[in-house]
């Protein structure tokens, strides 16, 4: 058993660390557009700036991302073997249609990287929108292979165990898959968003009142503020969706013990296992029922109504997603308020607690999707695939997984510490005004070859 | 033709262009690795940013195309493979991680942070030897045909014997060697535009062409001892054998003279323009330095035998033509 402890360790790292990246690497793009459409439309300096700061950051970020997905692709043979012998042929599919995309996405970087000054400014521009549907298409994709082992359909289980009738279309769509591919996608926007508008808060916070700072964290709210009233409908979906099709995930991040009607939704607190009950929590009365079944006397199903040995672990699930949902209720109470006071000051705001929980909302988002993966993930626990292969069905039997473990944790804490390192470097590598002058600099002549 | 056969042809036609593009990129590691001292070190090291940095992810792509169709559509096999060769799976993806990343790390530091530079650049040249050759031992435990699971789905030899042989090894060390070849091959056409880079690695791809011929060579009898089933399929086999040699003679008399070797080389044979053998492309008129280099074509496992029909029919040429770019890249 220690073994597969290991194996989960060591894969849900490599997920956690490339999940970031991921989600990066989605909405970067959609930040080179919008900087470079606007300088190209605007001529302000300033965006191009911006533009080419964030070209840098993005060719690394998007090299680790790309790098982690290769070590991902390989692990799931190497640390599932059953599992992938199970369901290659549903999940499969999906994950082969995202090569695809990959192959989109990393074509385009290297024109888009090395094609500034070949290309025409507009040409340039429109290489980067193959960039955003690369990256957001094989998100997608990915999440529907992750939906199915949460809702698996599309194939029957013969009386050898082998896996026949395979229905590749239902098995991509399974039922969970537009609940989870939107709320990634929405959680991605925010996330990111929140992310660049905190690089440029914490400039301002040490001092920088400049142009070139103002515009990136309006840029990094204007594309959070777009995300984040998403976030609440998708949320909402996602909380019906699990109440539909995977009431034993909804039960215990809950958590909900026994059966109810007019079940209270329950924040905070502890999951007492001995007595099952909740202590110390804040319950609103039948909200739960209302939310996921819209009747306040709608039963929901507790975790008594699953057998004990397929009960997922509420410890494992309950804080993870009360800190998401807080978190998502933080960011977007933020927007409200940054708006206000970019209304009250006529520009970007500069108190400096506004900044400062800024540049804290830039950490909490990817800590949000971080926190949402481990309900999706422990939530459908003991299973793999939700009812049809437990994950001790699934693992690998082959020895040292923790050697393994040990070896991947050094090998991503030196990987982000040297990122981090390299990012801030390059972030505050050349003062931007600098930057701007360079900018306009360049701009000039260019307008004096087009005289 | 049969649906799965469609499938081994698409997959291995992704792990050969993985092998190609992919071995272009890690060979180059290597040499970056190597590019240390010299009045030239930091160009080749520039070149080498400059060539593979706009394409390496996208030639990483075959080896994920590579997974995605033995998970798919072979999946019992990758189960196997994943189980049995868990070692030098993990070390091979490893190495990409570190070594994709450090390379993106590496091209920007060089404005950012210079003196993390050479750092980054161990990193990822270090990691760029490691991945073929741990994919190298895992093809060369496979092909051997030596991986046995018991009915438990557990390796019969356990975890390390399977690939641990002489015959995994040596087709790790070819692979480094392919890669190392390769990419001298790739960086001697991209730098073109400067004469005394490309006579860099006009030299590195011979030097490569010769130590890929004599590991070649020895894998004869590694082979033959190490993987017997291998061997049977590959020693009575007529056909495959003619195609073998006809395909050395062919690479060989596009390669030019392959004997005698460098080494051989007297100071005193005067130098004839227009030999120069496969990496003289694009030259053109310009002289060639007081010595000649011959070529090797660096056949990997062709027969030695080879060789020596190159070898007369090239000493009667008097006057060999250059080779034309093209010729030159389908090569």
């Amino acid at each position: 058993l220690e073994n597969l402890f290991a194996a989960r360790a060591v894969f849900g790292m490599s997920l956690s660390f490339h999940i970031m990246f991921a989600a990066l690497g989605v909405v970067m793009p959609f930040f080179l557009l919008l900087s470079q459409g606007l300088y190209l439309r605007r001529k302000n300096p300033v965006y191009l700036a911006l533009n080419k700061k964030w070209t840098t950051a993005f060719a690394i970020t998007y090299a680790i991302g790309a790098v982690s997905g290769v070590v991902l692709t390989f692990g799931l043979g190497l640390f599932w073997p059953r599992f992938m012998d199970f369901a290659g042929p549903m999940i499969g599919v999906p994950l082969s249609i995202e090569v695809m995309f990959f192959l989109l996405e990393a074509i385009f970087l290297g024109i888009y990287l090395f094609g500034r000054d070949l290309l025409s400014p507009w040409l340039h521009w429109a290489s980067a929108i193959p960039l955003l549907i690369g990256g957001f298409a094989s998100m997608i994709v990915v999440i529907l292979a992750n939906s199915w082992m949460n809702t698996p359909v599309g194939f029957e289980v013969n009386e050898a165990g082998e896996v026949v009738n395979v229905d590749v279309f239902a098995a991509m769509f399974s039922p969970s898959w537009y609940a989870e591919a939107s709320h990634m996608s929405v959680a991605a926007f925010e996330a990111v968003g929140f992310a660049f508008a905190a690089v440029y808060a914490s400039g301002m916070l040490r001092g920088r009142r400049d142009q070139y700072h103002r515009n990136g964290l309006f840029l990094g709210m204007m594309v959070a503020t777009l995300a984040a009233p998403l976030m609440i409908f998708s949320g909402d979906h996602t909380a019906r969706q699990l109440a539909a099709n995977e009431p034993a995930k909804l039960a215990a991040i809950e958590p909900l013990f026994e059966t109810q009607e007019g079940a209270p939704l329950s924040i905070g607190g502890w999951p007492d296992m001995e007595a099952e009950e909740m202590r110390y929590d804040i319950e609103i009365p039948t909200l739960l029922s209302v939310l996921s079944l819209d009747e306040p006397n709608a039963p929901i199903q507790g975790l008594n109504e699953f057998p004990e040995d397929e009960r997922p672990d509420p410890r494992a699930v309950w804080w993870a997603y009360d800190a998401m949902t807080g978190i998502g209720f933080f960011l977007a109470t933020l927007i409200p308020v940054f708006w206000l006071f970019y209304w009250r000051y006529r520009g970007v705001p500069t108190n400096r607690l506004l900044l400062a929980a800024l540049t804290l909302s830039g950490f909490l988002g990817f800590l949000a999707i971080l926190l949402g993966w481990i309900v999706t993930e422990e939530g459908r626990q003991p299973w793999i695939a939700q009812g049809v292969m437990r994950i001790d069905e699934g693992f690998t039997l082959a020895p040292g997984i923790g050697i393994a473990f040990i070896g991947f944790a050094l090998l991503y804490v030196f990987l982000s510490s040297t990122l981090i390192w390299l990012l801030k470097r390059i972030a505050t590598g050349a003062p931007p005004e600098e930057e701007v002058e360079e900018a306009q600099e360049q701009e000039e002549s260019e307008g004096a070859y087009a005289l | 033709m049969p649906f799965d056969v469609i499938l081994a042809g698409a997959l291995g036609a992704s792990i050969l262009l993985f092998a190609l593009a992919g071995g272009a990129d890690f060979g180059a590691g290597l040499w970056a690795l190597l590019a240390r001292r010299g009045e030239r070190a930091t160009e080749q090291q520039q070149l080498i940013e400059q060539s593979i940095g706009p394409l390496w992810e996208a030639n990483e792509l075959w080896v994920v195309v590579s997974a995605v169709i033995l998970w798919s559509a072979f999946a019992p096999a990758f189960a196997a493979y994943g189980t049995a060769l868990f070692i030098p799976f993990v070390l091979a993806i490893g190495g990409i991680l570190l070594r994709g990343a450090f390379l993106a790390f590496r091209i920007e530091a060089q404005e950012e942070a210079p003196a993390a530079y050479r750092f980054f650049g161990e990193i990822f040249g270090s990691m760029s030897i490691i991945t073929p050759f741990f994919l190298g031992t895992a093809a060369g435990a496979i092909a051997s045909g030596r991986l046995r699971l018991n009915e438990n789905e557990v390796p019969v030899d356990g975890y390390f014997q399977p690939w641990l042989g002489p015959f995994p090894i040596i087709v790790g060390l070819l692979g480094v060697g392919t890669c190392a070849y390769l990419s001298a091959i790739y960086l001697t056409i991209d730098a073109s535009d400067n004469e005394p880079l490309q006579e860099d690695f006009r030299i590195r791809g011979i030097i490569a062409g010769i130590a890929l011929g004599i590991l070649g060579v020895a894998a004869i009898p590694i082979t033959r001892a190490d993987a017997p089933h291998m061997w049977e399929g590959l020693a009575p086999g007529l056909p495959a054998s003619i195609l073998m040699i006809v395909a050395a003679v062919f690479l060989g008399s596009l390669a030019g003279p392959a004997l005698p070797p460098a080494l051989l080389a007297r100071p005193s044979r005067r130098h004839r323009p227009g030999r120069g053998g496969v990496l003289r492309v694009g030259r053109g008129t310009v002289p060639l330095p007081a010595r000649t280099r011959h070529n090797h074509p660096g056949r990997g496992l062709a027969p030695a035998g080879a060789r020596r029909h190159v070898h007369p029919h090239h000493r009667l040429r008097r006057r060999p033509r250059p080779i034309p770019l093209v010729t030159l890249q389908a090569f």
